[in-house]
């Protein structure tokens, strides 16, 4: 089970709303190598794991992850606060808006919804693991692509943090599959 | 310390544990990180006795149950708001 702590991981506290930055991070949220499937593949593939020390970061990586969806969901929902009609428009944000208003939905940045596709379990622990380093990196990516196209320190800080995380995973998952 | 300064410590408290706990999954019988774990879970508590001395209750669970008669899990502030370790 799981227990919820009124907090987030790592701060976010955006001031000035960005709907444009709102619409390429959403991609963390429900992008193919974003939060949701990180947390959904790593805590689906835990079941079927021969040994402890995979079940236990799978667990707690998935875990981890969920409170990293968490602070991608903050950070689109404080960049699509107080929009006027006039900056919905002009930042192509209108085309979101209409079918979600300003909730936060899981879509890529190229508006396609979420898909269970995104993720993999295998039942082997070889294809499983490798499969979670490659997911590691290609996250790693994508944080390094918004790194590149966002200029407001309050967004940069937050990234940073989750992309060094996808590191460090990257860093346990390689020790879990050398310990077999 | 001020409310906020206090609250971000024990956040910061709060990822050395977990990040310790990511590491012993792969390092099981490290003695050193378990060391680490013990001193810095006691700081944490430490630094949530020095919070409620000051500043009442330190909600983050449903098990933090307030003694004022108020549910204030509902009243204290929620993590994605602005001046969320403000508030």
């Amino acid at each position: 089970m799981w227990k919820y702590e009124k907090k987030l991981q790592y701060p976010v506290n955006i001031k000035n709303p960005n709907p444009k930055y709102a619409q390429i991070i959403i991609s963390q949220y429900g992008g193919p190598d974003g939060e949701l499937g990180a947390s959904m593949r790593y805590l689906t593939q835990r079941y079927s794991q021969p040994f402890n020390e995979v079940k236990g970061i799978l667990t707690d990586v998935g875990t981890e992850e969920l409170a990293h969806l968490e602070m991608i969901c903050a950070m689109v929902h404080q960049l699509t606060r107080n929009l006027s009609e006039k900056e919905i428009v002009d930042s192509g944000f209108d085309k979101y808006f209409v079918d979600h208003t300003n909730a936060v939905f899981p879509i890529a940045a190229s508006s396609l919804p979420w898909r269970a596709e995104y993720i993999q379990a295998k039942g082997d622990v070889l294809a499983d693991l490798h499969e979670d380093l490659a997911a590691e990196q290609k996250a790693r990516v994508t944080y390094d692509n918004l790194l590149r196209l966002i200029d407001d320190p309050e967004v940069l800080d937050p990234l940073r943090f989750l992309r060094e995380r996808e590191v460090v995973h990257y860093q346990r998952f390689g020790e879990a599959e050398q310990k077999m | 310390m001020n409310k906020a300064e206090l609250k971000k410590r024990i956040h910061e408290m709060d990822f050395a544990i977990h990040e310790l706990s990511l590491y012993l999954d792969t390092h099981p019988t490290c003695r050193k990180a378990m060391e680490l774990l013990r001193e810095y879970r006691a700081r944490r508590d430490e630094l949530i006795k020095a919070y409620e001395e000051n500043f009442g209750k330190f909600i983050v669970t449903t098990d933090d149950v307030p003694t004022n008669g108020c549910w204030s899990w509902l009243s204290s502030p929620w993590p994605w708001d602005n001046d969320f370790l403000e508030g």
